[in-house]
């Protein structure tokens, strides 16, 4: 090349280069879609999400298909996007607006007064409580949580999604107890609640998969998760 | 013989930067060049254990993007969206830095430039030319043949010589 040419290369050589916000933002943005992605996983596997080597785009539109799957965490990182990277985390956030407005779900990761195990959560239906410390309380606290925690948790909710796809359902039931001693009220709670459901139905516990799918659906029946959970024991 | 390969957030460390620079240099505006770097490690998450180690990481890297850009083209083009997408890309927000400013003019003339190759030059000539990689490898990426990336590269580099010359003409007007 002539060098003016040559020199304009060199000169611009670096000028595309990303910022740390940017590497931060799109790892976020990673995260929670392989999070969601890997809860949809069992049913994309029916219409051949792995088949790259013939055709990776069209596998890639499947999983566009699975939006509404990938739409609670790619919401609930919305809320952590939200917060300032340089913000100490995690912190503890005062609120009085209602967690769950069913008519603008905006994603509320952590709720302290839900119930502390997803077993707590199912029982709580057949006992109703007087003052139901739901994720409708008035006023709560709530911790936003750290990327790092997003990302364990995404590695969490993928292995218990994997073990469950290889038909391991012994193996996802221990890691979803991992990621509910470890993120009681994780920014995945809602995804590790429906695969719970989906590992108990394929682990043949279709009484505690029942009752805690009926929870689910109580909690969150606006979950974009609520038909997996619906149909986890009626699929063969 | 099985090869080692780094774990999916060690790629992601090392290669954002590369993986960024590049959606950007085949033309991805700014838009949405969080979504194509997105699909990008997406594809890597999802084929890393497929990941044979017979082309260098940048090369298969380099050959996911191009892919991934490349259908991120065809959407756009079938929506006719690329008005929309320039139109879309946002303003500077902040009185920025004189160095961020030169930086930003630098790599504005250089889009304004990469955009009169045509799509297989100008993956052959971001490559070669500013990553610096070899034609072989190169070759590799996007399942060529030495011989055609060679003369790809020859083609690039005069197109890019002429923008460059009509560029610095109308600079002078």
């Amino acid at each position: 090349m002539d060098p003016i040419a040559r020199e304009l290369v060199d000169r611009a050589r670096d000028a595309h280069d990303p910022s740390v916000l940017d590497r931060e933002r799109v790892r976020r943005k990673v995260a929670a879609e392989l999070a969601a992605t890997a809860l949809a996983g069992a049913a994309t596997t029916k219409i051949g999400l792995s088949s790259w080597s013939s055709s990776w785009s069209s596998s890639w539109s499947v999983v566009k298909v699975l939006a509404p799957f990938l739409a609670v965490g790619a919401v609930a990182t919305w809320f952590v996007l939200r917060a300032p990277t340089t913000q100490p985390a995690p912190r503890i956030v005062s609120t009085t607006t209602p967690l769950m407005d069913t008519t603008h779900p905006i994603p509320v990761p952590i709720v302290a007064a839900a119930p502390t195990t997803d077993v707590q959560l199912a029982m709580s239906v057949d006992k109703p409580n007087p003052a139901p410390t739901t994720i409708h309380s008035a006023k709560s606290q709530v911790v936003v949580a750290p990327a790092s925690d997003i990302e364990a948790e995404t590695r969490l909710i993928t292995d218990a999604q994997t073990a469950i796809q290889r038909g391991d359902f012994t193996s996802a039931l221990s890691k979803l107890d991992e990621h509910e001693r470890a993120f009681p009220a994780g920014a995945l709670t809602q995804e590790r609640i429906a695969a719970r459901v989906v590992a108990l139905c394929g682990a043949r516990r279709q009484a505690e998969a029942k009752t805690l799918a009926k929870t689910f659906l109580q909690q969150y029946p606006n979950s974009p998760l609520a038909p997996r959970v619906q149909g986890a024991c009626a699929t063969p | 013989m099985p090869v080692e390969v780094a774990s999916y957030e060690a790629i992601y460390d090392e290669h954002f930067n590369f993986v960024w620079r590049n959606a950007r240099r085949l033309g991805v505006p700014e838009a949405s060049v969080d979504d194509v770097v997105q699909d990008v490690f997406l594809v890597v998450h999802r084929k890393l254990s497929q990941f044979e180690g017979r082309s260098s990481l940048h090369t298969w890297l380099y050959g996911i993007l191009v892919r991934v850009v490349r259908d991120h083209r065809r959407s756009q083009a079938r929506r006719t969206a690329k008005a929309i997408a320039v139109a879309a890309e946002p303003e500077e927000p902040e009185p920025t830095p004189l160095d961020l400013l030169a930086k930003r003019e630098a790599a504005r003339v250089l889009e304004g430039l990469l955009d009169e190759l045509d799509e297989e030059k100008r993956e052959v000539f971001v490559l070669v030319e500013l990553e610096q990689l070899s034609v072989a490898d190169v070759a590799t990426a996007l399942g060529l043949n030495v011989n055609t990336a060679h003369a790809r590269l020859r083609a690039a580099r005069s197109a890019f010589e002429s923008a460059s010359a009509r560029f610095r003409a109308k600079e002078k007007l």
